[in-house]
């Protein structure tokens, strides 16, 4: 059995995280752990004083067990990560206050591609505007928009499609239907 | 010769660290059971602000610094963020303390007496010796030494004023808390807080900067033990003894969240023998938590949580302090530019002020 | 010696926080700060970024004052070299973490690199208010009305803000932020940089960010300019250089000399005075 070092591909998955988050839209590459990319990614981020909401079909128990993390409910979870695009948990999800508005909920969601709505995306870490193709619909779009309205409170999505690659969106970041 | 603190760091810094490494040469030949049982307070302060209960890990410590014990005291907190935590032990509960010292200035007489055990309160300070005294000493065991608090009676009756239970103690280490912040933190802060910053906060509320008038309820120093559950048994299981100092003081008295008058107490606790750091942490536990009153002034620093959570930590000031030894020569520039600037306003501004008036004139 | 030092519990505290701040640019991310073999105040906030976010495939650019050989610059890079076995370099262009105190490279910065600031204090309120819980209910409120009434009263009695280094920005046009001890020069290099920038600051246990591409501004009255450092004419008496950030030097005969304070951009400037 090939042992895995799980702190290497943390940091090499961590950077792959700071880096789509801190420029919307640029796509990164997760390496995948348990031949899992969103078991990687939970790995990556969760530890004993964090906690996380999930109803899918991966095995998660393995990473509950590995990183000692809590589960909660989508209103309380830190880190939320879904099997495909659900806007109800999206809006369930908490933002934080204008005092703490860092203890918001992160979103994962697993797709097929990065294809389906094109999307303008304005903001922090884009230069100027960048056009990307996200499997999103428009319901989602006003949801994000409306609910990170009230920045500084707001939530992040990273979008994990089947190759491992992902893109995220930051709370700041301003997506407009083209 | 003069200092550049640019090119040749490397070189300097190697340099410099043989310097020091032959200064403290003479310390790191010291025996380490020498140190751990000849400058035993020495070792207690450290593995208290070093918040790391180790006699040889502080002796080594000691012995790196030279004696310097706040820097020792750094060496272990650096240590100890290295440890991993494998978990979290049971509470102690002071009551059951194997006690070798016990006092209560609060009352003439208690439970087991007054048990003075080692102390140098009435030790005269002369340096030569008066006289040479032989003392018949009983032998003693603190085995069997185990004495409530002094103030468990008023307890018992319900005159203590208790203070809201949180569920969970805090962990300072792996979360940092801002305001309004647990006691729990509060009192890990002044646990392993520098012995003489908590000195001197203590000692304002004594001159009035406070509305405290604090009586040592108990005062008791011993062994405990420490005790985990075990991971796979899930029996309770004791892992190791320390030594501890442990201060109840009782302060005057206010309502409580139910509206009743109670007396109102503070605690102090630390590793090994501390008595001075755990009565002043007592104190400000009491001036923290029972500032109700407008006597005392309106700076009253050991009532004021930010100064007691920010501020106590040697590690932490020790490390601020000292950065100033650090090149700073891009800021002072910065500084040394807006000083000439200003000073040219100024000057232009009264060139201008004494022309008008000329031209008045 | 496990790789970085730190434990992946410490570290994954830090990278969530470095997230946070980086989704909320210029807010201030509380962290439990672990204790570092270095002392509080010497850098342990930057130490402690950079050891979370450093990997096999970085090159590690360390400077403080501007310089590589500066004493604390070298101890720190020597001792994450020890800890990860990492590339290190002087060369700004290649570095892809570069862990500063008190400067900007002068270079202008690419996307793939991340500039890691050595912070001493947190929060730029702390020139106007010292207490903690009201700093961040200034901060929830966007109250920056202090920071404004010192300028003013600076501006009227001496025709500037008496701020040297640690001027105040504006990020995102949301939060009033400090930019760490750098000079007033660096401060507009902040503004839509390319690269991401990190800001760790380890006693006060704070973590803050500015993602590449993100509006910096100083804050300054609409109808006063935002004055910099400047050095009088003279040039540096290396590379000639007239726009960069210069130290003042005075050797054996106390004769004061001008240099680049960026050691690296000095020595390329050299390069391609030597080459022509």
């Amino acid at each position: 059995m090939d042992t895995v070092d799980i702190e290497k591909l943390n940091r090499d998955n961590f950077k792959a995280l700071q880096n789509s988050l801190s420029m919307p839209g640029k796509i990164e590459n997760i390496t995948e752990l348990f031949e899992s990319h969103l078991l990687a990614i939970a790995n990556t981020l969760l530890y004993s004083e964090v906690s996380f909401y999930y109803e899918g079909s991966e095995e998660f128990e393995l990473i509950e067990a590995i990183t000692n993390s809590k589960k909660e409910t989508i209103e309380n979870a830190d880190y939320i990560f879904c099997d495909e695009v659900n806007e109800y948990l999206f809006n369930k999800a908490k933002m934080g206050t204008a005092k703490d508005p860092e203890y918001s909920g992160t979103f994962i969601i697993k797709c097929k591609e990065f294809d389906g709505l094109k999307v303008k995306l304005k903001g922090p870490g884009i230069d100027k505007e960048k056009i990307v193709f996200l499997p999103i619909n428009k319901s989602f779009v006003e949801f994000f928009n409306e609910k990170n309205s009230y920045y500084p409170l707001g939530n992040e999505v990273f979008f994990l499609n089947e190759n491992g690659k992902i893109i995220a969106l930051s709370r700041t970041t301003k997506m407009e239907i083209i | 010769m003069a200092y550049y603190a640019i090119k040749g760091g490397e070189t300097a810094i190697k340099n410099s660290l043989n310097f020091y490494s032959d200064l403290t040469q003479a310390s790191q030949n010291i025996d380490d059971n020498d140190l751990m049982n000849g400058l035993t307070f020495s070792i207690d302060k450290v593995m208290s602000e070093g918040s790391l209960y180790s006699k040889k890990l502080a002796a080594i410590a000691i012995k790196r610094s030279a004696g310097d014990l706040l820097n020792a005291s750094f060496f272990l907190r650096a240590h100890r963020s290295s440890c991993q935590r494998i978990c979290t032990s049971k509470t102690i509960d002071v009551n059951e303390m194997r006690l070798s010292r016990r006092i209560s200035s609060a009352f003439k007489d208690i439970e087991g007496g007054q048990l003075l055990g080692a102390s140098n309160d009435y030790e005269i300070k002369l340096l030569v010796d008066l006289k040479d005294e032989k003392v018949n000493v009983e032998e003693y065991s603190n085995k069997d030494c185990v004495i409530k608090s002094a103030l468990t009676p008023l307890r018992d009756d319900n005159l203590i004023k208790k203070l809201p239970q949180e569920d969970e103690p805090w962990d300072i280490t792996r979360n940092y808390p801002s305001a309004p912040y647990p006691r729990s933190a509060v009192l890990q802060v002044m646990s392993r807080g520098e012995s003489g910053s908590l000195l001197t906060v203590g000692y304002t509320t004594m001159r009035g900067y406070g509305d405290v008038h604090p009586t040592i309820g108990d005062l008791r120093i011993g062994e405990l033990d420490i005790t985990v559950v075990h991971p796979f048994t899930k029996n309770e299981v004791k892992v190791g003894e320390i030594e501890a100092t442990a201060v109840e003081s009782v302060g005057t008295f206010n309502q409580d969240s139910e509206g009743d008058t109670k007396l109102t107490t503070g605690f102090g606790f630390c590793f090994g023998k501390n008595e001075t750091k755990a009565i002043s942490m007592s104190i400000i536990d009491l001036t923290l938590y029972n500032n109700t009153y407008s006597v005392g002034g309106d700076n009253i620093i050991a009532a004021d949580f930010e100064m007691i959570m920010h501020h106590l930590d040697g590690i932490e000031s020790f490390g601020m302090t000292n950065h100033f030894k650090l090149p700073h020569y891009v800021t002072f520039q910065t500084d040394y530019q807006i000083f000439k600037s200003a000073q040219k306003y100024s000057e232009d501004k009264k060139e201008v002020e004494q022309k008008e008036q000329e031209g008045v004139k | 010696m496990r790789y970085a030092f730190l434990d992946e519990e410490a570290k994954k505290e830090i990278r969530r926080s470095i997230l946070k701040a980086i989704a909320i640019p210029g807010y201030i991310v509380s962290f439990a700060s672990r204790e570092l073999p270095v002392a509080r105040g010497w850098g342990t906030g930057g130490l402690q970024i950079t050891l979370a976010i450093i990997n096999e495939t970085d090159k590690l650019k360390v400077i403080d004052q501007g310089c590589d050989g500066s004493v604390n610059a070298v101890n720190i890079r020597n001792f994450i070299k020890s800890v990860t076995d990492v590339d290190t370099t002087i060369d700004t262009k290649e570095a892809t973490i570069i862990q500063t105190r008190h400067r900007v490279p002068e270079m202008e910065l690419q996307e793939g690199q991340t500039l890691v600031f050595q912070v001493p204090i947190p929060d730029i309120l702390e020139t106007v208010e010292p207490n903690l819980g009201k700093q961040k209910l200034l901060h929830a409120n966007a109250d920056y009305s202090k920071l404004w009434v010192l300028l003013y009263e600076d501006t009227s009695m001496y025709g500037d803000s008496r701020i040297s280094n640690r001027y105040p920005v504006m990020v995102n046009k949301r939060y009033a932020m400090d930019p760490s001890p750098i000079p007033k020069y660096d401060t507009l290099k902040l503004n839509n940089c390319k690269a991401l920038q990190l800001f760790g600051a380890g006693r006060e246990k704070k973590i803050y960010a500015i993602p590449p591409y993100t509006n910096v501004m100083p804050l300054k009255f609409e109808d006063k300019d935002f004055s910099v450092e400047n050095f009088n004419g003279h040039c540096c008496g290396k590379c000639g250089s007239t726009h960069s950030f210069l130290d003042e030097v005075y050797d054996d005969d106390g004769v004061v000399n001008y240099y680049c304070n960026d050691t690296d951009y000095c020595d390329k400037e050299q390069e391609m005075k030597g080459d022509k």
